[in-house]
């Protein structure tokens, strides 16, 4: 994931009261590097290694070790989620890009500013969005996890 | 190869745009506070990205 995308996203959208934050889930593709989480105290042990190696910026809130929120959202690796303020759901994506991400928050932060001089009201859609895909970056994390993570993957 | 496809139908299939998001405790990692998620979204948007080291 390009965790200096979305930090950037997060810095520019801060402004226009925006929260963004990254939620720590159970391990994808846990490996003998970095294991499927026991404990607490190992899910903050990979969370901070997470951190140090991508650098995020983004606060870094840790679903508890039976990953409710993870479950109710939908259990997708790398999923982001935009909720209006109380709490609407306004995007959910599968997976995580941040042009995609950026032109949705874009669209609603002027729709809600508009609102108050338009007569505009939500409306409900779906669309395939893009984002990047490194497949050799993604080997490399798998590596970087353990052999165990690679041959899961692969077979 | 693992199949990638089978999760996101089911990804599509609940909780849409317009509905309530659920809530749950968070920690955070720097302060162990509890944080509940309706915290993140009370007083504007919020941009929630789930993710791993892996």
């Amino acid at each position: 994931m390009a965790a200096g995308d979305m930090d950037d996203l997060a810095d520019r959208f801060a402004g226009r009261g925006v929260t963004s934050v990254f939620v720590y889930t159970r391990e994808a593709h846990p490996g003998e590097h970095y294991r499927h989480h026991t404990s607490m105290a190992a899910k903050r042990a990979n969370a901070r290694a997470f951190r140090e190696h991508s650098q995020v910026r983004r606060p870094i809130l840790l679903d508890p070790l039976d990953g409710p929120a993870h479950h109710a959202y939908g259990l997708l690796p790398n999923m982001t989620w935009i909720m209006l303020q109380g709490g609407r759901i306004a995007y959910k994506a599968a997976w995580t890009g941040a042009a995609d991400v950026e032109d949705a928050l874009g669209s609603l932060l002027d729709g809600l500013a508009r609102r108050s001089t338009e007569r505009l009201v939500p409306m409900y859609t779906e669309r395939l969005g893009w984002r990047e895909s490194d497949r050799e970056a993604f080997r490399q994390g798998l590596e970087r996890a353990g052999p165990q993570a690679v041959r899961d993957f692969y077979g | 190869m693992a199949n990638e496809e089978a999760p996101f139908a089911e990804f599509g299939r609940r909780l849409h745009a317009g509905e309530q998001a659920p809530e749950f405790a968070l920690e955070d990692l720097d302060t162990g506070r509890a944080v509940p998620m309706g915290e993140l979204w009370a007083n504007g948007p919020a941009v929630l990205e789930f993710g791993s080291f892996t």
